[in-house]
């Protein structure tokens, strides 16, 4: 019969110390068997060891439920185009190492992302307005916070943001 | 005409609902493959076979065919006029003959969109024509577009049931209405005794060779679907190309350019009717299948993809922008003439590269125009 995507994981899990936590794990996020479907690409004992690796560090940073699942396939996707201990460099630190995971799988956009965002920050926004560079689904952009009290700051960041409309076209 | 029996598509088993037994298309299978690889089964054969499938059901199906009647509505509009408030679509209707592809694209959209798990050919292509002759009758002047490429390639599985032939003869009687034929094949000698017209369109998705070579398994490849069309464009039909899905890989602006170049030289813009371009999409949850079907080595599975609009995980919308544009100004420099436009995109990317709707390019207008809905 076959084991279910949960089972395996379990299963692979079978002589480390980690099936206890992986278990806690499941309950805790109530993990679907659905859920793993991406599991059933690893193929030998390197790309399990991989995996679970990067398990038990999901765990201990606590990601969420989606988080959990959305990083557990890139990394699934990582280890299946090849790549090995690279994925845990910058491990200390969830913020880094996410970044790094986004950047080992997603190489051209991230690079492109640094650039329009190097371009976008240096551009003159409206005095005391925040600016924030985001990646939404396929699009890059700045989101951009402003705090107006009167016509005449109004008249100063449409006046801002015109210099920056005219950097955009120059650029 | 029947082709020799190592270039037919090659199935393991074949079908026959009690309901088809006596079709045209069955008495031509039973003259073209092997009386050991056919059988008889009853006309709910088919309910046994629903529910979706894994990879390996996936590659089955591919081998397995089914002859029966289709009992809904052969006619639809294409899925991008669906999703008009956030796609900018064609006004493309589609008729299904079948389902399933006997050929193998890694991107190949059915791979989330099927749930049959065998190769279908339906055989009641008389109700078909019925529906779509009561369809002129209502709108016999508008232009309508009509594809038979939808959820099968038009022509790679024709050499069995020469449906082309009776789509062809069917359409000249209506020059307003299009006939598309849409393949990745090059199976054409079948219907080239029939002189071609203005309004029966022979189309190629078309990729480069290095991407077709890649990523589209088992389809013809360049120079054939070249060959092909030229041969078709020789006896008086239409053609049209798609470069779609266009693939993103390091040397794309070298392939992309060659292609568009090979086709300029080729063809003129008067034989050509329409140049449609668009960038690799497909649904969040083929992505599974995708991987486990062709590794993560194949330029589509490994490569860089966002949820967009409408839902389907696409490029980067600015590398999407630069493709596209890369593609219709390579055409435009080559002649004014060729008659480009962008595929299932947003009304953004098509201002992004080109800062225009369809509706405000003269030469799209008519394309892009709302029909009467069916």
């Amino acid at each position: 019969m076959k084991l279910t995507n949960l089972d395996h994981l379990l299963t692979q899990a079978e002589n480390s110390s980690l099936k206890e936590q992986l278990h806690a794990w499941i309950e805790a996020k109530k993990i679907k068997d659905s859920d793993l479907v991406f599991t059933q690409l690893l193929q030998n004992d390197l790309q399990w060891k991989l995996f679970l690796k990067a398990c038990l560090i999901i765990i201990e940073f606590r990601f969420s439920y989606s988080e959990s699942l959305k990083y557990l396939e890139l990394i699934t996707d990582l280890i299946l185009m090849g790549h090995d201990e690279a994925i845990f460099e910058y491990n200390f630190d969830q913020n880094k190492w996410t970044a790094h995971l986004q950047n080992l799988r997603y190489p051209q956009t991230s690079q492109r992302d640094d650039h329009l965002k190097n371009r976008l920050e240096k551009l003159p926004w409206p005095y005391g307005s925040k600016t924030k560079f985001e990646r939404r689904g396929d699009r890059a952009g700045i989101e951009l916070k402003m705090f107006i009290t009167s016509e005449a700051d109004l008249i100063k960041a449409i006046s801002a943001l015109e210099r920056v409309k005219e950097q955009i076209r120059e650029s | 005409m029947n082709p020799s029996a190592s270039l037919l598509p090659q199935f393991n088993k074949i079908y026959i609902a009690e309901c088809s037994v006596k079709s045209e298309v069955a008495n031509r299978v039973r003259e073209l493959y092997p009386a050991e690889i056919i059988q008889i089964v009853s006309n709910d054969f088919i309910d046994s076979q629903r529910g979706p499938m894994n990879a390996q059901e996936f590659n089955e199906s591919k081998k397995t065919l089914l002859l029966t009647e289709f009992k809904g509505q052969f006619f639809k509009r294409c899925p991008g006029a669906t999703q008009k408030k956030t796609l900018t679509c064609c006004n493309y209707h589609v008729l299904n003959l079948g389902s399933q592809c006997n050929m193998n694209c890694s991107y190949c959209y059915l791979q989330s969109y099927l749930n049959t798990k065998m190769s279908l050919i339906y055989t009641n292509i008389d109700q078909a024509l019925g529906e779509l002759e009561n369809m002129i009758k209502e709108f016999p002047n508008h232009p309508f577009r009509v594809g038979t490429g939808e959820i099968i390639d038009s022509l790679s599985l024709d050499e069995i049931t020469l449906y082309s032939r009776k789509l062809i003869q069917f359409f000249q009687k209506y020059p307003k209405w299009v006939l598309e034929f849409k393949t990745k094949s090059n199976k054409v000698d079948q219907f080239l005794d029939l002189p071609g017209s203005d309004n029966i369109v022979v189309s190629w998705s078309i990729n480069p060779a290095f991407v077709i070579n890649q990523e589209e398994h088992g389809t013809a490849r360049l120079h054939e679907r070249i060959e092909a069309a030229k041969k078709c464009r020789d006896r008086g039909y239409k053609l049209a190309f798609h470069v779609d899905p266009m693939i993103y890989h390091p040397d794309w602006k070298k392939n992309y350019g060659d292609l568009v170049d090979l086709l300029a030289t080729e063809f003129t813009p008067e034989q050509v009717q329409i140049i449609s371009i668009g960038t690799l999409r497909y649904q969040p949850e083929q992505r599974h299948m995708m991987k486990e079907r062709f590794g993560l080595k194949s330029l589509v599975t490994s490569a860089e993809m966002f949820p967009s609009e409408g839902n389907k995980l696409r490029y980067d919308a600015t590398l999407r922008g630069e493709m596209l544009q890369f593609v219709y100004k390579r055409f435009k420099n080559h002649n004014e003439k060729w008659n480009a436009f962008f595929c299932m995109e947003t009304p953004e990317t098509w201002i992004s590269a080109l800062e225009k709707v369809p509706m405000q390019i003269g030469e799209l207008k008519e394309f892009f125009k709302p029909l009467p809905q069916v």
